[in-house]
Order: structure tokens, then C-alpha cells, then sequence
């Protein structure tokens, strides 16, 4: 029995969707059993508090400090409670970070809840000066002065396109209807972006305040989330979150006594990645096919069931209660003078410290990748970095001091999209990764305009025929073509940036594109079709075990004699390379 | 009211107005594929895509773009087009059709529209059913004793069972035709004033004097021989193709339209190519090649070697030649043949020699009747030298093995050494080939070849005055490509004289589904096997008599029964596609985006046809369905390229209750849903 702790020791797990698919479930079961053996240790959960790469973790503060007790196992949980003070002792065993060391670079608005509050708990997230900012609309500020605010505070849409949400809400505002409805968007989708999930399921009320607010604003008494089924997690702490809300009268026929009604409906999306474009996501939440049409007129004027509708992402509304609270000033104050405010980023892809960042804007992307992130997780350098996902584009590392701003990323052709940042390394093909991109736009366009149904699969099929070496000069041009008209003849924005991936990465890494149509080669070798192994005669010490280990049995060759690789039947599965002892295989 | 700038003109609209209704009000043209007059903007085609140049400035499509006022509109600038077109070729890309039958398309030089005659000759409208292939060929009776018929073996009923019997329809057609008082050529336009010279009244020479005349042209035909037809006359005996035919039909296009020969006159010779060409406006050469070819080996001057096209100009002009009992003819095509069964029915002992085996020879039915009329075949042989000995031929003769293929896929003979033998005959009968007679010629308008090069696109030589079509270009081919070149070189002409820029026919336009041989099974599973026509001819003994016709007319049944046999293989939308239609306008190539396709699909119910293969996915018929209160008819099944239209929950068209309204079969901008009952008309 320890009775050493001078005071109560709150130990708080992370679990968010990325917590518990690392084991933070076992973490917590365990601790739920174990700390029975303590007094003064009590045991709570949060969700993600952005360092996916430590998960899973526990938070906890020790004299003051706020500590991140990482990559844990269940099996420590018992040496870490017996020696939860001794930072020496537990730091032998468990890897103990400073939190504050590891949010250093960041400035968190967004994200000022996550991994802090049980998100489960409307409490919590009233300590925190949660509702505040809606007590304070309710109470004295006119809508008129609630869109003036936002508007002054030059907050924009962080859902990828930037446009300015106070004007958003004025347009919609100003619509004539007697019924006016909000959406949250929260259909997440682009490949490697988790910041939406992570803020509903850390800070859900914060995205309920948000929500409310702006249907106060514009006048709507109703408010859809929009949630793809894919986020189960995220949908069940906001099923609580609005059942909480209702129960504390900050949701209903009467918010907080105020006269004003609001109601929260969540709308499972199928997953559809189109359904994030506005008018298609209005259709979803109709019970149409997810398609986009023409805008205009615009959904502010002509949106859900024909009524104007203003339609926000997560994160937009997770800034709205803090604007509120702190002031349209404190906002503008951060950021550059375009783009004020903080971005929430998801870090992904050869990355040290892969995780969720929110920095203020203006920040370089060099700070971002080299500071935050930690650099290269490989023996390679960073290449490249990908923003915006399948809408966005590369930046190269040459361009690393570009700063994370909506008019400077546009400038280099990518944007910053929802804000998801994958780094890819030297040993990405970027040929690949433009066809991996495409691949999704393929998969997820709605297919109703001609140039994003069958254009991008030309374009598909251009970059297969590449990364094969069976492709040409004129099939570049017709490439670029496509690109060009891609991009300008697409109803809605999935189809218009569709590009993109192939645009910027054949703006700064032609040569690589040139290396495949011309030499039939890909340098990085990502490319199986144009990798050939082979066997250096000299080198090859006839151990077989290179024979021994091909799937496909295309390597002859007798003990002790030089090995063959037969090529016509071989996968280029990289077997031969990884178990021949003296490094005879090489590819070419 | 506002005001719009539409290519640099303006224009006033109403409040709200689109792009599209504004040029539609003021005539200025804007293709659209997606959009229905009637309902809510679309937007999904992107063919009626226009630029803004100022404020908002960009593509936009225009059907859905409100203007505003003082936007400046181009509706028509390259940018504007480039798109278009590949809006077009996308769509093209994924579109499984034919437009026009793979016989009009790839297998008929000409282009005649078989489908078409057939249809018509099986409704017994033998008039209009010649009226339809004059449109492209004024000499359906010779083409149809002669082709070869390229177009037979592009027939899709291969698949089925044996190809639609196409080469003798026409004839019989014709036979028809001049039965009930025909040929009956179209009226002529009224007279230009313009004078066109045609060297040589041939195939080339005659179809282009057609279309010049009807064009209301003076032409005039120099022909060096004393009657008109060329190598159809004087190269195919009488047997396949007998005189009267050739008078009636080359006839007709002098009497009817005006066309003036002048026999026996040999430019060059009896007229300078000078005069020709100062007594005209425009000189089309279509002289042929009509001189034999030799073979560069000794002994080939003997008066005992006779040139085929000679013995068979003589045969022709009943003056033969004498050639002996026993004769030997070296070649393998249709000329080699035409001279040994004339030979044989002279009663002389023929023998082909051939240096290359049976399989690469051209006319496999020809070989077949030579040999039931008692030619006799000598493969993988070839001639090496000749020696007159005592009024006989000694022909030393060498035997040939075939290399393996080449890039082309042609084995090229070689000769076996050693392998020398002789044999004796009283003259052989040389048939490797024929040149073409550039004498007259100026220079200037020759090639490396020394034969008058060409613009392939429209004919014109390098002086722009000179055309040129037929064998003197192409060396010996067949009539029907004559026939073919010499209304292309007549179109460009026209053009030349009355434009003063000779543009060239347009290429035929078709989507294209595919090579015979890949297209799927399921294509052809549904028909009922027929077999082909037997035409009736003459015995084997009567053929070997002499120069009687072997073919025999045929009955009204007969012709019914053939004609029925066809597949249809042509769009029956052909003359409603939109998707057609702007293609053609705007130069597409179908084949400019190659990949991942639709497949054959075809779903109907008893009034409507689900073309799901052609469809574009306009969504035209499900939104004037629903238009219509029914939302139970038809919608978008799956997801981005694999996206389709289709009954609900991906049903059946039986399951559904359409009746093929008017409004949606007529606003699909293709073949995607049509009547059932639907039939092309031909004209």
C-alpha cells in the first residue's frame, strides 16, 4: 500500500479513437483495477490530446508539471502507480515527456479542451468557461452584433476554401424565410486528416456552442450535424454532449430562458468524401443521392429543403464560443493579418511526431516539419509535403519557408484544405503518390460531370500506364490537358481540385515524371514494374537463401555457385534483396 | 434593363436570365448535351461551357451561369472550344456504339451506306435503295459484279453464322433499277460555267464526272481508248462484268448529266497537257496504270511474253491475241486470275504460276472458281529466265520458300537454290503488276515515284489547279477505292471552283466499338442462324464454254431474305445524336482518350430501349420523370466512372412502368433511352 502521495494524483487516459485503437482501453481497465491499492489516486478519462505518436499515454500533473507518461503498457501500470513520484525511478521504465515541452511552437484555440476535459462530462467542459460565450449572446448581444463580431475577428472557413465566415452567416442572415436551418459539416474524409474527429470527440459541447450560436445568429431553430458513420466515437460523445445540453436548458424550446429555441439533430453520412461539398452533403442530409448541383443559388439562400441554410465545418465552430469569449481583437491578433486565428493540422506520414498541431497562421512550414513534427521518422530526408489531401498539392523542400497562410499556400499551388500534412521522404515515388490521390478522387467523385467522372479516370490511367513504363510524351501532354480542363469544367470543388496532386507535383517534380516515361525507371523504386533485381555474379556467395525465400521460385541457382533471377515470372516482392546476406541482389 | 456582352456585342436580359437562354434568344449558337428546356439547370455535360472575361472571370457553363450586368461573354474563342471538344472526346471515350456500321465505316472504301440499301432493298424499294448508294457510288452495277468486297469481311453477322451477301445486293439493285426503266440519276444543279478535264474515263475518271456534273459543272473526259470504263472495261472480262452493264451505267452519266468524252484522244498525245489545262478551270488526272510491269528477267521481250492487261484489252475489243494451246500466267492477283479464265475459256491449257502459297492469295472465292474451270495452280514458284526454242516458251523456273514474317506480317519469297526446272509452253502471260503512264505529265506534280503526288485530304496535286485520283496515284487498287478517290478529288474540286479553297470530304464520323474479332459474345447470342444467300449462276460446264455471266439474277424473296439478314449494326439514333452531331462540329477523335470502358448493355421492356452502353449520364430522363411526379422509373446507380442510369435498386426495365414518353425519349441527347420501335430513315 502507498500512502507516499502528498496529495491526489489525477490520472487521465487518452481516449480518443486513436488512444483506443492503440490499447488505451487495456490501460484503463487496468488502472480501474489496480488503483483500488491507492489512496489518493484517481483515474479519468480524456480524449485525444494530439500526440498520436505516444498513444497510448496518460496525463497527469506531478508538482506542478503537467507529465506525459507515453507508449504505455498495460503491464506497467503497476510499476507506474507504485512509483508515480519518483520521476527518476518511473522514467526508467516509462517514458516520461513535459507536456509543455511538447507543445512548444503551438498556440492551442481549437484544441485548448482536448486531452484536458472528460469530454463526456458537460462539467468539465463548464469549468472551462464552457457556454460561456452563448450565456453572453443570449444575454445582451444582438445577432446583428454576433455576425459583426465574427466578421471583425476575420475568422475563415477552415473547412478548406477559406471564404469568410461572418460573411457566410450575414448572406444567410439576411435571407428571408420563416425557417432557416445550420449544419455542422463534419464529414471528414480526405486520407490522413483526423482534426474534426479528434475536436468532436475531445471538446464536443465546444462544436454544440458553436453550433448553437450560429443558429442564433442567423436566425435558424434547428441544426444538423453532419457526421460520417465511419467516426462512432465521435457521434456517441455528441449523442451525449446534445442530451446533456438539453438537460441543462442550453438546448430546446428555451435556451437558458432566453425565448430562443434550438434543436441538435446528428446526420450519419454514409462516408461518401463528396458529401463534404456543401450542396451534395444538403442532398445526403435530404435522403438524396450525395451529388452536388449548381451553386448558385447558394445554400445561404437556397440550401437544405430549399430554405437558406449556413453550413460551417467542426473546427470553424469550435472557434466561434472562444472569439465570443476572448474577444474579435484577441482573434485578429493571432495569425497574419489575411488569415488570422490559429489551423488545427493533422501531422501524418514520415513524420517524427505524427499527431495533431494547432499553430498559429503565418507559422513556416519549415518550423511545422523540422520543429513541431521533429523532422524525418526515417534515415531519409523530407521530400515533400502534401497539403490539403486529395484537393490540395506537394510543396517541395525547397519551398519549406513558405508560411502556413491561406493566400501563401495558394501560391504554391497546394492549399490548406482541412488540414491534413503528410510528409513523404525521399523513398516516395511521387508519380505514386499522385496516382494514390487520383485513385481516391476516382473512387469518391459522384460521377456527374464529365470531366471529373471520366476525365480524372483518363488521368488515372495515364499515371498507371506511367508508373508501368508504358507511357509517352504525348500521353504527358494529355495529362496536363486533362489537368487543365479538370479543374475549370467540374461543378463542385472535389472535381475542380482534383488536379491538383498531378498539377504540383509536375510543377516541382517533372523530372521525376520525365524519369518514367523516358527511362522507364522509378529512382525510388516504389514503382514495382519498373524495378528490376538482379544478382551481381561477384558478389553472390550461392547461399540459396535468396532461392529459398522467392514466392514465386524465380531464382536458380546451385549451392555455392552465383543465383539467377529470372524476370519474366518475378513480383518484385524485394525478398531476394532483404535476405541475401553480402548485398549481391540490387535493384535497378 | 441590363446588359451582357456576348462576343463583343451586346445584348440586353432579363433579371436572372442564363448565359444560354440570352444566346438562345439571339441565335448565338451554344451546343448543350444535359440541359432540358423545361427544367432547373443540370450542369453535368460541360459542353455548353462559355468564358467570362471580366469580374468572376473563367469557365463557366452557361446553362446554369446567371449573367449580370456588364459581364463580357465569349461563347465561342479556342479556349472555349478545346474544352468542349474534350468534354466530347470523354464522353466519347466512354460511349459503346456504333454510330455507323463497321461495313460503311471501315469496310467500304467509298462509304457506301449498306446498311441503308439493304434496309431498303428488303422493303422492295429498289429505286431508292440505288438513290442511296449513287449518294456515294454512281456505279452500284459494276461494283457489284466486281468488289471484292472489303466490306463483307467487316460484317458483324461472322459472328453469327457467314457475312450479309453485300457485293451482289448492289447489282441486283441496279438490275432492278434499270428493269423499271433506270438508272435514274438525280437532277443537276444548275450550270457554274466552269470547265473540268478528266483524263480517263474509268472508274476514278467517271464517279468524279458524276459529282462534277451534278454540281453543275461542264466536264469534259479525255479517254485514249475508243470506249469508256477503263480497267472495268478492259481489264475484267466480260464473264464477271459483260458490256451492256458497263454502257447502261457509264451511259447514263453522259446522257442524264451532260458529260461530255471525247474517245481516242490520248492527252500527250493528241492533246498537250498544256492545252488541257488552258481550256479549264480545274484538271483532274485519272488515267490509271495501265501499262504492264516486267520482270526483269531474260528473254522477257519474246513476242511469246504477253503483258495480261494487253490480252485482256484485246479479249475485251473482240480482237484477241492468239496465245497457243498452252499457256503459263505469273501472278497471284486478280488480274492473274482474270487472264488465266479468260485463257481457259479460249481453250487453252493454263497453268498460274505463283511465288508465293495458296494462303496469300487475294481472291480466294476466284481461286476457287478458276479451279473448277480447270486453271491449274503452280505455288512457290517464280520465273527465271525465257528462251524462245522453235516457237515454244522454255520457262526456267525456280521454286520459293517463304521467309518468316516481317514487321508487316508478310513472308517475303526466296528463292530455293538448286531448285531450277524448266517448262514449256507457247507464251506466258505476265501479270506481277502495272504502272502507271506519267508521260504527259509536268513534272512539278510528281513525286519521288514518278507518279502525281498527292494531298491524301483532298486530292490536289501540287499545282492547285491539278488533281489527281485512282490508280495513277495509288498504282493498281480496287474500283470501288477509284470510285471512292475520284468523288473526293470531284468534292475538293467543287470546293476549289466555287470556294476557291479545295477543302477535302470531311472523314466519315462513328463511334467505334470494336475489331470483330473482341467484341463480346453476348452481342450476337440473340440471333436465330440464317445462312447466306446461294446466288444462283451458271453450270461449270456453261462457264467454261465461254464468256456468259456466272452470276444469275435472283429472286424478290431471295433479295428480301439476304437483306433481313442484317444486324443492324448502325445506331438507329444516328440522325438524332446530339453526342454525334457536335463530335462531327467539333473534330473529335474517339479514340483521343483510350481506357476503361463501358460494356455491351442493353436492358428494354415491351415500348423502351435502355441503351445503358451509350448513355452519357445526363440524367435527363430520370429528372423529367421526376419532373413528372415519378421518382419509381429510373435513377443513378454506383458511384463516380462506374455510375449508371438505371431502373431503382438496379432493377429491370420489365419491372418498370415506362412507356417511353415522348418528352424523355426525345430529350435523351443520344441512344441512352429509346422507342423500342424505333427505325432509321434512310435517305
Amino acid at each position: 500500500m502507498n500512502s507516499k502521495l502528498p496529495q491526489s494524483v489525477l490520472l487521465k487516459v487518452g481516449m480518443g479513437t486513436c488512444g483506443i485503437a492503440a490499447g488505451a482501453r487495456a490501460i484503463y481497465d487496468k488502472l480501474e483495477e489496480q488503483v483500488k491499492n491507492f489512496q489518493n489516486i484517481e483515474i479519468d478519462y480524456t480524449s485525444c490530446n494530439g500526440f498520436c505518436h505516444l498513444e497510448p499515454l496518460i496525463e497527469t500533473i506531478i508538482k506542478g508539471k503537467t507529465l506525459l507518461l507515453a507508449n504505455l503498457s498495460a503491464e506497467q501500470i503497476p510499476f507506474l502507480l507504485e512509483n508515480l513520484t519518483n520521476k527518476k525511478l518511473l522514467s526508467s521504465k516509462v517514458l516520461v515527456i513535459e507536456k509543455d515541452k511538447k507543445l512548444k511552437g503551438q498556440n492551442r484555440i481549437v484544441l485548448e479542451n482536448c486531452g484536458i476535459i472528460n469530454p463526456d462530462k458537460l462539467n468539465d467542459y463548464l469549468e472551462k468557461d464552457g457556454y460561456v460565450a452563448l450565456k453572453k449572446v443570449l444575454n445582451n448581444i444582438s445577432p446583428e452584433e454576433v455576425i459583426e463580431n465574427i466578421k471583425k475577428s476575420g475568422l475563415r472557413g477552415r473547412g478548406g476554401a477559406g471564404f469568410s465566415t461572418g460573411i457566410k452567416w450575414d448572406l444567410a442572415r439576411k435571407a428571408q424565410s420563416e425557417q432557416k436551418y445550420v449544419i455542422c459539416n463534419a464529414d471528414e474524409g480526405d486520407p490522413g486528416a483526423f482534426m474534426d474527429r479528434a475536436v468532436m470527440e475531445g471538446d464536443p459541447h465546444r462544436v454544440i456552442e458553436g453550433l448553437i450560436i450560429c443558429g442564433y445568429a442567423i436566425g435558424a431553430s434547428k441544426g444538423y450535424i453532419y457526421c460520417r458513420a465511419e467516426y462512432p466515437l465521435a457521434i456517441m460523445r455528441l449523442r451525449k454532449a446534445i442530451i446533456d445540453a438539453k438537460e441543462s436548458n442550453l438546448l430546446g424550446e428555451n435556451v437558458l430562458n432566453s425565448g430562443f429555441g434550438f434543436e441538435i439533430i446528428i446526420k450519419e453520412g454514409a462516408g461518401a468524401f463528396v458529401c463534404g461539398e456543401e450542396t451534395a452533403l444538403i442532398a445526403s442530409v435530404e435522403g438524396q443521392r450525395g451529388m452536388p448541383r449548381i451553386k448558385p443559388p447558394f445554400p445561404a439562400t437556397k440550401g437544405l429543403w430549399e430554405k437558406p441554410t449556413n453550413i460551417n465545418n467542426v473546427e470553424t465552430l469550435a472557434n466561434i464560443p472562444w472569439i465570443i469569449r476572448k474577444g474579435a481583437d484577441s482573434f485578429s491578433a493571432l495569425g497574419t493579418e489575411k488569415s488570422p486565428g490559429t489551423k488545427v493540422f493533422s501531422l501524418a506520414g514520415k513524420i517524427k511526431n505524427a499527431g495533431l498541431i494547432e499553430i498559429e497562421m503565418g507559422v513556416s512550414l519549415r518550423d511545422i516539419i523540422y520543429g513541431i513534427g521533429g523532422g524525418s521518422s526515417t534515415n531519409k530526408e523530407v521530400k515533400a509535403v502534401q497539403l490539403g489531401g486529395p484537393s490540395g498539392g506537394c510543396i517541395p523542400a525547397e519551398m519549406f519557408d513558405t508560411l502556413v497562410d491561406y493566400e501563401s499556400l495558394m501560391s504554391t499551388g497546394a492549399i490548406v484544405g482541412s488540414g491534413g500534412m503528410v510528409a513523404v521522404d525521399e523513398d516516395t515515388c511521387m508519380v505514386d503518390l499522385a496516382k494514390y490521390f487520383l485513385q481516391f478522387i476516382q473512387s469518391e467523385s459522384c460521377g456527374k460531370c464529365t470531366f471529373c467522372r471520366i476525365g480524372t479516370k483518363r488521368m488515372l490511367e495515364i499515371l498507371t500506364r506511367m508508373t508501368e513504363g508504358k507511357s509517352n510524351m504525348e500521353e504527358l501532354n494529355k495529362l496536363r490537358a486533362l489537368a487543365q480542363n479538370i479543374g475549370v469544367a467540374s461543378l463542385c470543388a472535389l472535381g475542380k481540385t482534383a488536379p491538383n496532386p498531378v498539377m504540383t507535383t509536375l510543377r516541382y517534380f517533372e523530372s521525376e515524371y520525365l524519369e518514367h516515361i523516358n527511362e522507364k525507371k522509378c529512382s525510388t523504386g516504389v514503382c514495382k514494374a519498373l524495378v528490376i533485381y538482379t544478382i551481381d555474379e561477384q558478389k553472390c556467395i550461392g547461399c540459396t537463401k535468396c532461392a529459398k525465400n522467392c514466392p514465386v521460385d524465380t531464382i536458380s541457382g546451385s549451392l555455392k555457385k552465383p543465383h539467377y533471377i529470372h524476370q519474366e515470372k518475378c513480383i518484385k516482392c524485394g525478398n531476394c534483396e532483404k535476405v541475401c546476406p553480402v548485398g549481391a541482389v540490387s535493384k535497378l | 434593363m441590363s446588359r451582357v456582352i456576348l462576343n463583343s456585342k451586346e445584348y440586353f436580359f432579363n433579371e436572372g436570365q442564363t448565359i444560354l437562354s440570352v444566346c438562345a434568344e439571339n441565335d448565338i449558337y451554344i451546343p448543350t448535351l444535359c440541359h432540358v428546356k423545361e427544367l432547373a439547370p443540370y450542369g453535368s455535360c460541360f459542353v455548353c461551357v462559355v468564358e467570362i472575361k471580366n469580374g468572376r472571370a473563367g469557365i463557366v457553363p452557361s446553362c446554369s451561369t446567371a449573367c449580370s450586368d456588364g459581364m463580357i461573354v465569349e461563347t465561342d474563342n479556342e479556349r472555349v472550344k478545346g474544352i468542349r471538344k474534350m468534354a466530347l472526346e470523354l464522353l466519347m471515350s466512354d460511349h459503346f456504339g456504333d454510330c455507323l456500321a463497321p461495313c460503311m465505316v471501315e469496310g467500304c472504301p467509298a462509304n457506301i451506306n449498306i446498311q441503308g440499301f439493304l434496309a431498303l432493298e428488303g422493303e422492295g424499294k429498289y429505286q431508292e435503295a440505288a438513290k442511296l448508294i449513287r449518294q456515294k457510288a454512281p456505279i452500284p452495277n459494276i461494283l457489284g459484279r466486281v468488289c471484292p468486297a472489303p466490306c463483307e469481311k467487316v460484317c458483324r453477322r461472322n459472328r453469327v453464322d457467314e457475312p450479309i451477301s453485300i457485293r451482289i445486293q448492289k447489282r441486283y439493285i441496279s438490275d432492278k433499277e434499270i428493269e423499271q426503266g433506270g438508272p435514274f440519276l438525280p437532277a443537276k444543279a444548275s450550270d457554274t460555267g466552269k470547265v473540268v478535264s478528266i483524263v480517263g474515263a474509268g472508274p476514278a475518271g467517271m464517279t468524279a464526272s458524276y459529282f462534277l456534273a451534278l454540281s453543275g459543272h461542264r466536264v469534259k473526259v479525255y479517254e485514249a481508248h475508243p470506249k469508256h470504263g477503263g480497267m472495268t472495261r478492259y481489264g475484267i472480262p466480260y464473264y464477271r462484268l459483260p458490256e451492256d452493264i458497263i454502257d447502261k451505267e457509264l451511259d447514263a452519266i453522259i446522257a442524264q448529266l451532260g458529260v461530255e468524252i471525247l474517245y481516242n484522244t490520248k492527252v500527250g498525245k493528241d492533246i498537250s497537257f498544256e492545252e488541257l489545262m488552258e481550256s479549264s478551270d480545274a484538271v483532274l488526272l485519272a488515267n490509271g496504270a495501265q501499262i504492264s510491269s516486267s520482270m526483269d528477267i531474260p528473254g522477257e521481250n519474246s513476242s511469246l511474253v504477253v503483258p495480261a492487261v494487253k490480252y485482256l484489252e484485246l479479249v475485251a475489243k473482240h480482237t484477241p491475241r492468239e496465245i497457243g494451246n498452252e499457256t503459263v500466267v505469273v501472278g497471284g492477283g486478280h488480274t492473274a486470275m482474270d487472264a488465266a479464265r479468260t485463257a481457259v475459256r479460249m481453250g487453252v491449257k493454263t497453268t498460274i504460276l505463283y511465288r508465293r502459297s495458296e494462303e496469300e492469295m487475294p481472291g480466294k472465292d476466284e481461286v476457287a472458281e478458276a479451279i473448277e474451270e480447270g486453271v491449274e495452280f503452280q505455288y512457290l514458284s517464280a520465273p527465271v529466265k525465257c528462251e524462245e526454242v522453235k516457237n515454244k516458251l522454255k520457262v526456267t523456273c525456280i521454286k520459293m520458300e517463304l521467309s518468316q514474317p516481317d514487321a508487316s506480317g508478310r513472308r517475303s519469297p526466296i528463292p530455293v537454290k538448286g531448285s531450277e526446272y524448266e517448262l514449256q509452253v507457247d507464251t506466258m502471260i505476265m501479270a506481277i503488276g502495272q504502272r502507271v503512264d506519267s508521260s504527259f505529265m509536268p513534272l512539278d506534280i510528281l513525286g519521288k515515284r514518278g507518279i502525281p503526288e498527292i494531298d491524301k485530304s483532298n486530292m490536289q496535286t501540287r499545282n492547285e489547279k491539278v488533281f489527281a485520283a485512282g490508280d495513277c496515284v495509288t498504282g493498281p487498287d480496287l474500283v470501288v477505292t477509284a470510285v471512292a478517290a475520284g468523288r473526293k478529288a470531284a468534292f475538293a474540286i467543287d470546293n476549289y471552283l466555287m470556294k476557291a479553297v479545295a477543302f477535302g470530304e470531311k472523314k466519315l464520323f462513328s463511334s467505334v466499338t470494336g475489331e470483330l474479332c473482341e467484341l463480346p459474345e453476348v452481342m450476337f447470342a440473340t440471333y436465330e442462324k440464317k445462312s447466306r444467300m446461294i446466288i444462283p449462276h451458271i453450270s461449270i460446264e456453261e462457264r467454261k464454254q465461254g464468256f456468259n455471266v456466272i452470276e444469275l439474277p435472283a429472286s424478290d424473296e431471295q433479295l428480301k431474305y439476304e437483306a433481313e439478314r442484317c444486324l443492324l449494326c448502325g445506331c438507329v439514333e444516328v440522325n438524332d445524336c446530339k453526342l454525334k452531331e457536335y463530335s462531327e462540329l467539333y473534330d473529335v477523335d474517339t479514340k483521343m482518350f483510350q481506357g476503361e470502358s463501358r460494356e455491351y448493355e442493353k436492358d428494354s421492356n415491351d415500348e423502351v430501349v435502355l441503351e445503358t452502353d451509350k448513355c452519357i449520364n445526363c440524367a435527363s430522363c430520370i429528372r423529367i420523370a421526376e419532373a413528372n411526379d415519378n421518382y419509381k422509373l429510373l435513377g443513378l446507380t454506383g458511384r463516380g466512372f462506374s455510375s449508371r442510369v438505371k431502373p431503382p435498386f438496379n432493377g429491370e426495365m420489365k419491372e418498370v412502368d415506362c412507356l417511353a414518353c415522348d418528352e424523355i425519349v426525345n430529350n435523351c441527347p443520344t441512344a441512352g433511352i429509346r422507342k423500342g420501335n424505333k427505325k432509321v430513315e434512310y435517305s
